[in-house]
């Protein structure tokens, strides 16, 4: 979806086909506005959307752990903050978590949509990564995204789950999300 | 031997993610004529002149040097007609070989100003004498005109299309800003055809030197190309890009096989398209999307060029950013073509706010490129529209054919 005029996009696309729109630079997603309650300066990046997943890697690797270990959370509950934006979103994680793109022609409805935060540009495909009770705790799945997942900036092969540990954070295509859950 | 025309692919990426969803691949596909040699073809040039009142002065007297000078230029073997017309069309110089130059030249000489602009009477005549010469030579007919013809567009652009059916050409030339560019764009839509804009009568003779020096140097003629696409993909848009923008029409199905009239090629030429091609999801490891069949006349004989497409799908993360330079280049001139066209219809429609950022965003992409003159030629006329609620006659024209790369000499590399 292009963030600039939210026209649907094929995956690839280099300009919006509607307005021109650059489907690739840093700064098509910076006019995103937060959707829900931002958690504070505490939580945000200083560094917005980061094209292309291998500098994504880079910085996610020498980013210092932000995650907010003191955000009381009910027991059964996920808090995903989207870096980029502020945005956090807490819901319940019993039936799994899906994290990906909206697409109604397509029937697909995640329960975290990245689209609004600009996740197109950022490489975030429509059905991206899956967070589902393990055995041991929550793992954290690539469903096959094009660009990629990583967990505390080590990437995951395609189609690999991994535990998830209670505050992490996980970079979807170049999207950082800082994750903790009860 | 070098093949007349070679074809060279270049893909907007060279691996895709392997992906379960359609994605969408751009491909720049150059045609370079290098150094192959012309074949020499007899012409049959017709100048269609226009001498209504606005054309008095440096305009007419420009047009009749360059006419001159063509005559000069021509070889024995071609023909050569001129029409003038105002209100009623005037064959100043019947179809005939180039024998006798001085003649041809004092008759050039007498051509005077008067009268209104009837077009479509005009082009009449000069079909009339393009089509009397039994030739299997180059056709071409070179308009130039600086005003507004009322009631008969329908008529020129039927004529038009007659003659482009018959594989005749047609150079339109607009000079000024009061000639009506829907017309002169919709008389060019066809094989061989071009319109232009003329800042100044200056360029006139420039222009013609041109036109004359393509039409002996034509090295491919018919050139068609046939695009067939593997099962799942579909051809999204084919656009010339090089040496002018302009969308290329499609015959046959854009799921399977679909083809395409490219006209004359001459020769140190690279013309160029960019083809948008949506590849379905659910492919893996290399995969061939595409042939591309080039067909054509050289020296007498049919030649074909074929190429096929592949492109390899990967588990390898690629960052989404990575799009081969030049095609990037292009493909952001031609967005900005479409934007300001697009901006012109909400302009008729009255949404001018929509035109508005559309232009905004051409001047955007222009600047991206390296067009910062044509770039702020846009902005202005974006905020002209914001202010005034209208675009002025010469911006739009300067948008309309500098986008395409039809202003001048135009054309340059992003």
């Amino acid at each position: 979806m292009c963030v600039a005029c939210r026209a649907e996009q094929v995956e690839g696309s280099v300009f919006c086909e509607e307005c021109g729109a650059s489907l690739l630079e840093k700064g098509a997603a910076v006019s995103t506005r937060p959707l829900t309650r931002s958690v504070g300066d505490a939580l945000r990046e200083d560094d917005s959307v980061v094209p292309g997943a291998g500098a994504a890697r880079e910085a996610a690797a020498a980013r210092p752990q932000t995650v907010p270990a003191a955000l009381a959370l009910a027991v059964g509950t996920i808090a995903i903050t989207v870096a980029a934006s502020g945005r956090m979103v807490a819901l319940g994680w019993a039936s799994g978590v899906l994290i990906g793109r909206e697409d109604s022609a397509r029937s697909v409805g995640p329960d975290i949509d990245l689209g609004p935060d600009g996740g197109y540009d950022a490489g975030v495909s429509r059905r991206h990564a899956r967070i589902a009770a393990g055995a041991a705790g929550l793992v954290l799945e690539d469903l096959g995204s094009a660009n990629g997942t990583l967990l505390n900036g080590r990437p995951l092969a395609r189609g690999e789950s991994v535990a998830l540990e209670r505050a992490a954070e996980v970079t979807c295509g170049s999207m950082v999300l800082q994750i903790v859950w009860a | 031997m070098t093949p007349p025309i070679s074809m060279h692919v270049t893909l907007s990426r060279s691996e895709l993610p392997r992906s379960d969803e359609a994605q969408l691949l751009y491909l720049l596909v150059e045609l370079p004529t290098g150094d192959a040699a012309p074949t020499p073809l007899p012409l049959n040039l017709c100048l269609l002149i226009d001498r209504s009142s606005s054309m008095r002065g440096e305009r007419l007297t420009r047009a009749k040097e360059a006419a001159s000078l063509m005559v000069e230029r021509l070889g024995q073997l071609d023909t050569f007609s001129l029409v003038t017309f105002n209100d009623r069309p005037e064959v100043t110089i019947a179809a005939q070989r180039v024998v006798d130059r001085a003649a041809l030249q004092r008759a050039i000489s007498q051509i005077g100003p008067a009268g209104g602009t009837e077009l479509a009477a005009g082009m009449a005549g000069a079909a009339q004498e393009l089509l009397r010469p039994v030739t299997d030579g180059v056709g071409r007919m070179i308009l130039l005109t600086d005003g507004r013809t009322y009631g008969d567009e329908d008529r020129c652009v039927e004529i038009a299309r007659y003659l482009q059916a018959r594989g005749i050409g047609l150079t339109a030339l607009g000079l000024g800003y009061e000639w009506n560019e829907d017309l002169l764009e919709t008389l060019a839509a066809g094989t061989n055809s071009k319109a232009q804009y003329l800042t100044s009568s200056d360029q006139i003779l420039g222009v013609f030197g041109d036109e004359i020096k393509r039409a002996q140097s034509i090295v491919a003629r018919g050139v068609r190309l046939a695009i067939d696409v593997r099962p799942g993909a579909t051809i999204r848009s084919l656009d010339r890009v090089r040496p002018f923008i302009a969308p290329v029409t499609l015959d046959g199905a854009r799921d399977s096989r679909a083809s395409a009239e490219l006209g004359d090629f001459t020769a140190h030429e690279s013309p160029a398209l960019l083809l948008e091609l949506v590849v379905p999801g659910g492919l893996g490891g290399e995969q061939a999307l595409l042939r591309l069949t080039l067909a054509y006349q050289h020296a007498g004989a049919e030649q074909h060029a074929e190429a096929i497409v592949s492109v390899f799908f990967g588990d390898e993360r690629i960052p989404v950013a990575v799009i081969a330079p030049q095609v990037k280049g292009w493909l952001e001139r031609l967005v900005a073509y479409r934007l300001q066209a697009v901006a012109w219809k909400n302009v008729e429609t009255g949404l001018l706010d929509q035109a508005s950022q559309r232009l905004k965003m051409a001047s955007t992409r222009l600047f991206s490129v390296g067009q910062i003159e044509l770039a702020r030629t846009v902005e202005e006329e974006a905020r002209r529209l914001e202010r005034a609620g209208s675009v002025s006659e010469e911006g739009r024209k300067r948008i309309r054919f500098g986008t395409r790369g039809l202003i001048d000499r135009g054309g340059d590399e992003p």
